[in-house]
């Protein structure tokens, strides 16, 4: 049984149809690429899995749960999480705070059930020292993700003034703190250069390896796409053109046509 | 003499607040911290003309602080907030008058009450944005208003719309008062019968007891403050406060994060009424009076600006912003144009000191403060 | 990593006479146009003489100095946070330089406000595609306008030259910019700054998030833009090596420092450069 499973998928905005029939079947423990040009529905298509968009038509299911049964702020229990392409990063709050909020629900000083979310308040209020111990564990786990990507000292730093890259590493970070099953990455090699890409590459891959996270990924840079990947689908205006291995959708005259363009040289 | 006195010691005062809030050195810091509570210690017996405008200030500034938590924070506009000062007068004046509660549990049951008011009245409301948010804020002051001008002050207070002496905060010290104005009377008989000399403290404790009531007032509402900021600087701190900047930033990475918008923002509007609440009822509590042109729109509105004055989300610029309004209304406006002009002037001014805050410090005092702390620090290094 | 990068950079300042690069940049700017015309090196469009610029205590960029010839294209290369993006904020205004000047076609602007400059042909598209959200295409790429002056007219025949080399957008003209895809969305931000014809064309990584056929478009619009009308381009680019390749000369950043600069083709060349920025194996 595929992680994620996707049928029949229509996405309408009034006339513009942003996703036309699409079917998509996500296996554990892969990393997938889903690629096409700009406008094609891709970021849509990670909107309508996190249920920020209603879909028009079509089935989504996670580990055979209905998807469509869940409000946007229920996808993170189900063990999803994403980054955003234009970045949505709290922009007035530093790193590590971003990295706090994203532990949102796992902050929970006092665990009774029912009344836990109130007690906590007060515990809260009051910085109790269970708050403070929850607060400090919070910190900590925040503080070993950014090691992980290597950006430890930028912490009580306000993440509007980072470049672009950095901050591109930060909304990373933010969703792999969640402790996500399925990490849908928007775009995560915007803003860095050739090198940090590779780096990223490496990375991505040891999140998989290490962590058995299952990626599905949407990237312009071909290389990256190339060399991480183990399947790919694509889609252009809506419509999936083309899916299979890296190889045979390099290959693809039609992704050439919509995508990729002749190569020059 | 007094007069020159108690300005002297007042811009003392300031100084040390500013001194406490720019120096770094923790040792510094913390003589002109000491410095600073001595100075909000001793300043009733000083300044004491100065005891009312202030205390008023002081409940202003619990306003502010919840509406900057709502504005600031959640990033979620109220133009009414008048409407649940107005909620918390009424349900604290109806438990004192009519269920006999003690005073300060009245005061607590009437900011829970409102907050529960403000929280369910969060549902519908806040589901709008920008400026239809701004309406129908406004609408539920209008609404609020009404029913206190047609219904609620003839149920709760009968006729008088008047709040009886024995449930006010003066009263906690009613019977000092008493033996301070008999400790006179035998001063005023040893003068003026045995013709004794004037004692030297006479005038002194004549303004005491004059203004015991207020003072009292004073001390007590500075208690409840310093309680609702270490509230509030928690709070903010950690999961709920992280929780609503991070819907104000970012609604949508803040759903994917978990974050169930639409409770917190009835959170944050909870919250702040709240707030709201413990104000009006300490309101209730001091002056007594309460009839619907204590919520006029223009509360709400003052509110707003002293938080854009004082610095938008930051707790300190909710108090500063409360201060600067109250000193310049009180005090200074008076001064500069002699009684009944300066009332009708005084909103004027309010209104220019917005527009040249806006101007030339958008962020807000606060701000400023930062800057220039950072700047000092820059030239040290 | 940080290790490999000081390494470089003393590579680099074994190889290179700083004094020369840096306080007179145009003697490095002679060089053949890439259709074999000679670019004239002493007549800059821009040009930054040992610019310092703080954000706060931090300092983001170290005695700057380079020039960049009229109608040349100009690529700054540097890693994440090497402050290319700040450079360009500088020369456009919307951070003041703590030292040093800036001069465009021979005139400081350093002490003049944002609007200013664009008003003397000086267009920054920002990184990050800032478009304004709740206007729609159109009305995004009139707003490019108003620096000008244009009449309705001409503004439309503006809008028709953007449209023909974005088709997409044209497509899209009456949708808000909130809802458009990412790559629409920098789309729309390049064409609102060409709306303004500038003389003097700033871009902050262009290439952001868009498809490989857009990239290579936008790269072949770029080389046409400054062939047809004279355009001067200081482009900056993750994509090192397919900027090089339409530039004239390159300069490279690092932590806030001119450590290089040369003609594209020497850069291209370089082997330190391609290790570093062009993924080079
Ligand atoms: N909320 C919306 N309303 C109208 N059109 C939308 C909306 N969201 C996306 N679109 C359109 O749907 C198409 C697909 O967009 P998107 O998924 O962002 O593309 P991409 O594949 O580049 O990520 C685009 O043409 C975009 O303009
Ligand atoms: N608004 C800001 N406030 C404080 N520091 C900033 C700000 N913008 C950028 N910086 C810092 O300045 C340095 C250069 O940034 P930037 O010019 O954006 O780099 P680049 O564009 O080369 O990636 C970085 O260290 C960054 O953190
Ligand atoms: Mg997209
Ligand atoms: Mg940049």
């Amino acid at each position: 049984m595929a992680l994620l499973e996707i049928k029949d998928l229509v996405m309408r905005f009034g006339g513009l149809t942003a996703i036309d029939h699409l079917n998509m079947k996500i296996e554990e423990g892969t990393i997938v690429a889903l690629i096409g040009p700009n406008g094609a529905g891709k970021s849509t298509f990670f909107n309508c899995v996190t249920r920020i968009y209603e879909v028009t038509n079509g089935e989504l299911y996670f580990n055979n749960e209905d998807l469509r049964k869940y409000d946007p702020h229920e996808i993170i229990k189900l063990g999803i999480a994403r980054s955003f392409q234009n970045l949505e990063l709290f922009d007035n709050l530093t790193v590590l705070n971003n990295l706090l909020v994203a532990q949102h629900l796992k902050i929970k000083p006092v665990k009774t059930p029912g009344v836990g979310g109130i007690l906590s308040f007060f515990s809260d209020m009051f910085l109790l020292p269970s708050t403070k111990k929850v607060e400090k564990e919070a910190v900590m786990e925040a503080l070993k993700i950014l090691d992980l990507l290597g950006l430890r000292g930028i912490e009580n730093l306000l993440v509007s003034i980072l470049p672009y890259g950095t901050r591109k590493l930060i909304e990373l970070a933010r969703a792999l703190i969640t402790k996500p099953k399925f990490l849908m990455l928007d775009e995560p090699a915007a803003g860095l250069n050739e090198k940090e890409k590779k780096e990223l590459g490496i990375l991505l891959k040891r999140i998989r390896d290490e962590l058995g996270i299952t990626l599905l990924v949407i990237e312009h840079d071909m290389s990256l796409v190339m060399s991480i990947s183990e399947y790919i689908y694509v889609l252009s205006f809506g419509k999936p053109i083309a899916e299979g291995k890296p190889s045979e959708v390099q290959n693809n005259p039609a992704v050439i046509e919509a995508y990729l363009g002749k190569e020059e040289e | 003499m007094t007069t020159f006195i108690s300005t002297i010691f007042g811009l003392a005062g300031m100084l040390f607040f500013f001194l406490a809030f720019i120096k770094d050195k923790p040792s510094t810091k913390r003589t002109y911290k000491m410095l600073a509570g001595a100075f909000i210690l001793l300043f009733p017996f000083i300044m004491t003309s100065w005891v009312q405008g202030i205390n008023t200030a002081l409940v202003y500034a619990i306003l502010a602080i919840g509406l900057n938590i709502l504005l600031g924070n959640a990033g979620q506009i109220s133009l009414g907030h008048a409407a649940f000062y107005a909620v918390g007068a009424y349900i604290s004046s109806a438990l004192v008058l009519h269920a006999e509660l003690p005073l300060f549990l009245s005061i607590l049951l009437a900011g829970i009450g409102t907050a529960i008011v403000g929280f369910l009245l969060g549902t519908p409301v806040l589901r709008l944005k920008g400026h239809f948010l701004g309406i129908a804020t406004l609408g539920l002051h209008v609404l609020i208003y009404n029913l206190v001008k047609d219904k609620l002050k003839g149920v709760v207070f009968g006729a008088s719309a008047k709040m009886p002496e024995v449930h006010k905060i003066s009263y906690l010290t009613k019977s000092w008062e008493y033996s301070l104005k008999n400790s006179l009377s035998s001063l005023d008989y040893q003068i003026e019968i045995l013709g004794k000399s004037k004692p030297f403290y006479y005038d002194f404790v004549d303004t005491i007891t004059k203004s015991i009531g207020q003072i009292t007032e004073y001390f007590i509402i500075f208690v409840i403050l310093v309680l609702l900021v270490y509230m509030a600087r928690n709070i903010l701190r950690t999961k709920v406060g992280r929780a609503l900047a991070a819907l104000r930033d970012s609604e949508v990475a803040a759903r994917m994060l978990g974050v169930n918008i639409a409770i917190f923002k009835n959170i944050a509007f909870g919250l702040s009424a709240f707030y709201a609440g413990i104000a009006g009822a300490i309101y209730a509590h001091t002056t007594g009076a309460l009839d619907e042109t204590s919520f006029e729109l223009t509360i709400s509105l003052m509110i707003l600006a002293m938080i854009i004055i004082g610095g938008i989300a930051t707790i300190q610029g909710a108090i500063i912003g409360a201060f600067f309004f109250q000193v310049l209304n009180m005090q200074v406006i008076p001064l500069i144009f002699s009684s009944g002009k300066g009332q009708m002037l005084g909103s004027t001014i309010m209104g220019l000191c917005v527009v040249l805050a806006v101007i030339f410090v958008p962020k807000g005092i606060v701000y400023m403060l930062w800057q220039m702390k950072i700047k000092l620090t820059q030239k040290r290094s | 990593m940080a290790q490999e990068k000081s390494g470089l950079n003393e590579a680099i300042n074994e190889t290179v006479d700083w004094e020369t690069l840096v306080i007179e940049p145009s003697k490095i700017c002679r060089a053949p146009k890439l259709d074999g015309e000679e670019v004239d090196s002493q007549n800059l469009a821009l040009k930054l003489n040992n610019i310092d610029a703080y954000y706060g205590k931090v300092q983001a960029l170290r005695r700057v100095s380079f020039g960049v010839p009229t109608g040349a294209i100009v690529s700054l290369l540097g890693a994440n946070g090497a402050g290319k993006s700040t450079t360009l904020r500088v020369i456009s205004g919307m951070v003041k330089a703590a030292n040093g000047d800036v001069e465009l076609f021979g005139e400081k602007i350093v002490h003049i406000s944002p609007e200013k400059i664009v008003a003397r042909g000086l267009i920054h598209v920002p990184e990050g595609r800032q478009v304004f959200p709740e206007l729609t295409v159109e009305e995004n790429l009139k707003i490019g306008s108003y620096s000008v002056k244009q009449n309705n007219k001409e503004r439309a025949e503006s809008i028709d030259i953007v449209y023909t080399f974005f088709p997409k957008l044209k497509q899209r003209r009456n949708q808000i910019g909130q809802t458009l895809s990412g790559g629409e969305q920098q789309m729309l931000a390049i064409g609102r700054g060409l709306m303004a014809k500038p003389k003097v064309l700033l871009l902050d990584e262009p290439s952001l998030g868009l498809a490989p056929v857009i990239v290579k478009e936008i790269f072949e619009m770029l080389k046409n833009l400054n062939k047809q009308t004279g355009m001067t381009i200081l482009l900056v680019e993750q994509n090192a090596s397919k900027a090089l390749k339409i530039s004239h000369f390159g300069f490279v950043l690092e932590t806030g420092k001119i450590v290089m600069g040369d003609k594209a083709q020497v850069l291209l060349a370089n082997e330190d450069i391609k290790k570093a920025y062009l993924g080079g194996h």
